[in-house]
């Protein structure tokens, strides 16, 4: 078992955060070398709004507001929950000055950003239980969607373990030294983890295990594409 | 400017009915993929969430909501051939699946998409929030077809008609010439002008102009109307009897050869009958090609420079060129937006303008502008009989917003568009009379 921890911890999260780095790129040397191809081809009146009104336009999906309302608010609420999770993430690294300006508790958001998120990827993966999404959707779409479920699954309950249930023998001085030490490149595995004292360490486990496929797999889904294609699309006429 | 020859590319060999000639190999529709996803093209292909919501805006669907005809389920045998050879999990994962082979039933399956379930109106582009540019994967997809001749047949006989003989309706010369004589000679009667010309192949002019064979053959009053509008502006301009086609099926097909060769002959008819300027009549997807696909077609900007007629008689009434009265046209009238004049082609507001002067009681259709419906004929639909049924039942979205109205006469910028609408008023009931604006505007003309 040991072994098995050791290895989805470290060695693991290396690999597949590798493969991120690398196909991310792969994909962004791509577009970008080809950029001028497709910029000189593009043909077709100027775009209303233009580069800024239509950044702003995507980013806030203002061109389903009006259509599908609830939708709308669910995918919004979705996606800044989301950079609320990186936000912290990169607090159980280290103390950072910036992020704590308004003073709160670690993890970030009391419990409710898993929560959110949570109730949202649902709805993501129940709608494509029904027709004519189900249709729609390849394999790779449920992949992807059951993943980060699992991924937010366990880590919102290893925070409510700590927060709600008082399990305090894993704590965030631990996930600190776990995560400074994998960005330092000076990886320990704290020992509370590695001997599953602290009875919800298995959650980390399943977290990290999950998270580490979601990074392996992001650069080759089509939710990466979703961040190139907003500001770019627009730089193209058709 | 100075203008470079254009030899005609090679089109594909074996000309005769469309998918008649099934091509042994697909090679042709894998370099049309490998060009068109270089760039932001590979991410237009392989961002698509399957999130559903571009489904209705898309009046094929709204008219017969069913899965096949979900925009985005359009092109999804593209996007799975695509992401099977041409991204890095497609190509590790391709000897595993079978899914996103390219096959001649695939390729069968692509062209029942591309050409019989959508018009390449443009409409779904705008809902995308992803931002994917749904309409230029589907032109990928009929590239792919017309490289290996899955063009279905109707339009394929259209392109080849249009390549042989310079038109797409195939009228021998004699015929053009005789109907254009006999309509200068109604002209003088109806404007009570002996002096008044329809002027064919004349050097030096300061415009050529393009019409649709449609109005010679069956419906002369545009082409008479402008040509009063014109004598009336005194605007010096002419016809040409080899190359006046204004429309291009080559480029509905996907044909880029057979579109390129259309664009050079009418390039080089108006640098041979030293002519300013190029006026194309009202059509929507000849607009789109001549404006703003074809300088890319033939490699290089044009000679001369390129505008609708749309522009031009927007021009005479503001410049006072021509003096108008809008009751002479009292009855209400709408106005349809051709989706590759306004929403692909950037023609807004003139038409807009022209019929707030010329017409009594001018309403608007809603949605309109850019956001406006196709009205189901777009996209070649109408030389392809084989998906009549489609074309006619997706109409119905543009009929219920033409009764909403309560308008008696639709304008309209596009021949094509009108023989559509013309089915449509018969077909549900609207008793409509559909009009392009040149008519009106003539109708209206102090004279
Ligand atoms: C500005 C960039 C982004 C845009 C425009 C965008 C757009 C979208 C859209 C349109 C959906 C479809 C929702 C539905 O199916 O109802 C979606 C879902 C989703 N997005 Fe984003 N997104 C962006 C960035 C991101 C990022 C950075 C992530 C991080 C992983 C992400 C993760 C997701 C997930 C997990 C879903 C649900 C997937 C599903 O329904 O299958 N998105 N996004
Ligand atoms: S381009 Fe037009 S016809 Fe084709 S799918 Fe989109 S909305 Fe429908
Ligand atoms: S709206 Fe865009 S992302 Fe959603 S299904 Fe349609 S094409 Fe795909």
């Amino acid at each position: 078992m040991a072994a098995v921890v050791y290895f989805v911890l470290i060695p693991m999260t290396y690999a597949c955060t590798a493969i991120f780095i690398f196909s991310l790129s792969w994909h962004i040397v791509r577009v970008v070398s080809g950029l001028r191809i497709s910029l000189a081809g593009s043909v077709g009146p100027e775009k209303r709004p233009k580069f800024w009104g239509s950044l702003v336009e995507s980013l806030l999906f203002l061109k389903i507001i009006k259509t599908h309302p609830v939708q709308w608010f669910l995918l919004i609420l979705f996606h800044i929950t989301f950079l609320f999770l990186i936000a912290g993430h990169i607090e159980l690294i280290g103390h950072s000055e910036c992020l704590q300006i308004v003073p709160h508790e670690i993890f970030l958001g009391a419990g409710f950003i898993g929560l959110v998120l949570l109730v949202n990827l649902s709805f993501f993966l129940f709608r494509r239980f029904h027709s004519p999404i189900r249709e729609m959707s390849e394999p790779s779409d449920y992949y992807i969607l059951i993943l980060l479920i699992l991924t937010v699954l366990s880590g919102s309950q290893m925070n409510l373990a700590r927060s709600l249930y008082g399990y305090s023998t894993m704590s965030v001085a631990d996930y600190r030294i776990f995560l400074s030490g994998l960005t330092t490149f000076h990886p320990v595995v704290p020992d509370v983890i590695q001997s599953g004292d602290a009875g919800h360490s298995i959650l980390l486990i399943i977290h990290v295990l999950c998270a580490n496929l979601v990074f392996a797999l992001f650069p080759s889904s089509n939710l990466v594409h979703t961040i190139l294609t907003v500001p770019l699309s627009r730089l193209q006429r058709h | 400017m100075s203008y470079k020859p254009v030899k005609m590319k090679k089109r594909n060999p074996d000309p005769g009915p469309g998918r008649s000639g099934d091509s042994p190999s697909l090679t042709g529709a894998e370099d049309v993929v490998a060009r068109a996803i270089q760039g932001l093209g590979i991410m237009h292909a392989t961002a698509c969430m399957h999130c559903g919501f571009c489904a209705d805006t898309c009046h094929i669907y709204l008219a017969e909501p069913k899965l096949e005809n979900i925009p985005a389920q359009k092109f999804s045998e593209i996007t799975r051939y695509i992401r099977r050879r041409h991204t890095l999990s497609g190509r590790l994962f391709s000897r595993f699946v079978k899914n996103g082979e390219l096959t001649q039933d695939v390729l069968r399956k692509i062209s029942d998409a591309v050409y019989g379930r959508c018009t390449a109106c443009g409409r779904c582009t705008l809902q995308c929030p992803v931002g994917i540019d749904l309409r230029e994967i589907i032109r990928i997809g009929r590239k792919m077809c017309a490289a290996v001749r899955q063009v279905p047949e109707g339009l394929q006989r259209t392109v080849d008609n249009q390549i042989q003989t310079g038109n797409q309706m195939a009228i021998p010369r004699e015929e053009i010439l005789s109907t254009l004589d006999w309509l200068a000679e109604d002209l003088k009667m109806e404007m009570k002008d002996p002096s008044i010309e329809i002027p064919i192949d004349q050097p030096g002019k300061d415009f050529l102009y393009l019409i649709n064979p449609r109005e010679i053959k069956f419906f002369p009053l545009s082409l008479l109307s402008a040509a009063g509008v014109f004598h009336a502006a005194g605007a010096s301009w002419t016809l040409s009897s080899r190359w006046f086609d204004v429309t291009n099926y080559g480029f509905y097909a996907g044909d880029t050869p057979a579109a390129t060769e259309l664009t050079r002959r009418v390039i080089e008819e108006a640098v041979s009958l030293n002519v300013k300027e190029i006026i194309l009549s009202e059509c929507g997807h000849g607009y789109r090609s001549f404006r703003w696909e074809g300088p890319h077609w033939i490699g290089q900007e044009y000679p001369v420079s390129i505008r609708s007629v749309i522009e031009l008689l927007d021009e005479f009434i503001r410049a006072g060129r021509i003096r108008v009265d809008p009751t002479m046209n009292p009855e209400r009238t709408t106005l349809h937006d051709p989706c590759n004049l306004v929403r692909l082609g950037g023609i807004v507001d003139p038409q807009r303008r022209i019929l707030r002067r010329t017409v009594g009681d001018f309403v608007e259709m809603t949605p309109n502008r850019e956001n406006n419906f196709c009205c189901g004929g777009g996209g070649g639909m109408l030389s392809m009989s084989e998906f009549g049924d489609v074309r006619v039942a997706s109409g119905k979205i543009k009929a219920d917003q033409i009764r909403a109205t309560g308008a008696k006469i639709v304008a309209t910028p596009c021949h094509n568009c009108a023989d559509q609408l013309i089915e449509l008023s018969k077909k549900y009931k609207l008793g409509v009379e559909i009009q392009a604006v040149v008519e009106l505007v003539y109708n209206a003309l102090i004279r």
